[in-house]
């Protein structure tokens, strides 16, 4: 376990979105640009970064019965401090990020590092693995979103001076409205499982999914981790 | 129960902290976020008053069913903008900042807040939409969508919020009318008279 190899893990071996699949609710409903993408994803990555640090440095001294509501205070109160701070400082940030913002208390990425990998390390260990998960999921919805408003759009914004536009390009609203976020989603999904199977074939083992494969969880719940036999 | 008492100490503990971090954060930050809210405020009136280079004077009129409106009137151009909100939204209410010359025409219009669907109800902002108003007089424009026998060019997919609109611009020539009233009748007795 090296700093580097926690950082990394999170862009892609244990992607939050793709191989994890957790924080669904956000991707399916944000990712309709890739302005709207990539600020929930900084958001995020900003969160994720400094509650795992605040919860790896008192979790010493909170009892395991009450750990889960001491988690979600403290990162509700990482988040309303953030919202504040941006609101007062930076308002021109605000007014492309603010509204998802507080919608990061109920992205499950978040608790989910916190129970599963803050809570048991120290605080660099657990800030690499905030800044890894968070730019993976940044990178994540960034794919998402830069797909969906190419085909929805014909377009590409960065933010509201730098953009750019297929000319002549009938748009496919579809790809922007609430159903083209799971079509998206599922497609890239069945993609990369396929990219992994293909490897574990090639290697000569079974493939298994990472959320539900035993050795690359975390959390110690007694059950033995048995290497799965073909 | 002694391990009780320690949850119970932990809980309270950590939510005292909470509660301590956001009370100082909030204090700290209420005097900064009040003046960008100000400072977006006068940033929206320039834009919706393109011409004026003076600095609008808040005037407070009593609205014809209730709260009072602050109107920001630009006393030598006679130029006036104010807020208006309607709760036709797709996703609540729309508040739109309303800005019209001395003959009441439109000189430009700006969103304040809105929860209208990102890329769908959201193109309200869109200058290909919001920049088809300006020039328009207030008073004589059809304020309904061009299939419903209006003027107003609404955006395929997000018909409801074009409504909103529509709606939020036929309330602002309620609240004009208002200010009409009010305001004339102020200017008669004061010295400030234009009329012969």
């Amino acid at each position: 376990m090296t700093l580097t190899s926690e950082f990394l893990r999170g862009l892609w071996r244990e992607n939050p979105t793709f191989r994890l699949v957790l924080g669904m609710c956000p991707t399916l409903a944000v990712t309709t640009s890739l302005q709207n993408g990539l600020g929930m994803g900084l958001a995020t990555l900003f969160v994720l970064a400094g509650s795992n640090l605040v919860i790896s440095l008192v979790r010493n001294f909170i009892p395991a019965k009450v750990r889960i509501p001491c988690f979600i205070l403290i990162v509700a109160t990482f988040v309303t401090v953030v919202d504040l701070l941006m609101k007062a400082y930076a308002p021109a940030l605000n007014d492309s990020l603010g509204i998802f913002i507080p919608l990061i208390v109920v992205n499950c990425i978040i608790l989910a590092r916190a129970e599963a990998f803050a809570s048991k390390n120290g605080p660099f260990y657990s800030l690499a693995d905030g800044l890894g998960m968070g730019i993976g999921f940044t990178l994540s919805l960034s794919v998402v979103s830069t797909i969906r408003e190419l085909i929805g759009f014909g377009s590409l914004t960065l933010w509201s001076g730098l953009s750019w536009h297929f000319p002549n390009y009938t748009a496919i609203l579809l790809a922007i409205l609430p159903p083209g976020g799971f079509i998206t989603l599922g497609c890239l999904m069945g993609a990369l499982n396929r990219l992994e199977i293909r490897k574990a074939e090639r290697e000569g083992r079974l493939y298994i999914p990472p959320s539900t494969d035993c050795r690359s969880c975390i959390i110690g719940c007694g059950i033995p981790k048995e290497p799965p036999t073909l | 129960m002694k391990e009780y008492g320690k949850l119970f100490v932990v809980l309270t503990l950590v939510a005292f902290l909470c509660g301590a971090v956001l009370a100082f954060t909030y204090e700290w930050t209420q005097e900064p976020i009040r003046q960008a809210a100000e400072a977006r405020l006068l940033n929206s009136l320039r834009r919706v008053v393109p011409a004026s280079e003076e600095s609008p004077q808040p005037l407070d009129l009593p609205a014809a069913n209730g709260p009072t409106v602050r109107f920001f009137h630009f006393p030598s151009s006679g130029a006036v903008a104010f807020t208006v909100r309607t709760d036709q939204g797709y996703g609540g209410a729309i508040d739109l900042l309303v800005g019209l010359d001395r003959q009441g025409r439109i000189t430009g219009l700006d969103v304040l807040t809105h929860n209208e669907t990102p890329g769908l109800g959201s193109q309200i902002l869109k200058p290909a939409f919001i920049q088809q108003f300006p020039g328009q007089p207030l008073h004589e424009t059809d304020w309904r969508l061009l299939q419903e026998g209006g003027a107003v060019q609404g955006i395929s997919g997000a018909t409801i919020s074009s409504r909103a609109f529509c709606d939020a611009l036929r309330k602002a020539l309620a609240l004009y009318q208002t200010y009409r009233a009010q305001h004339d009748l102020l200017s008669t007795t004061s010295t400030d008279t234009h009329a012969p």
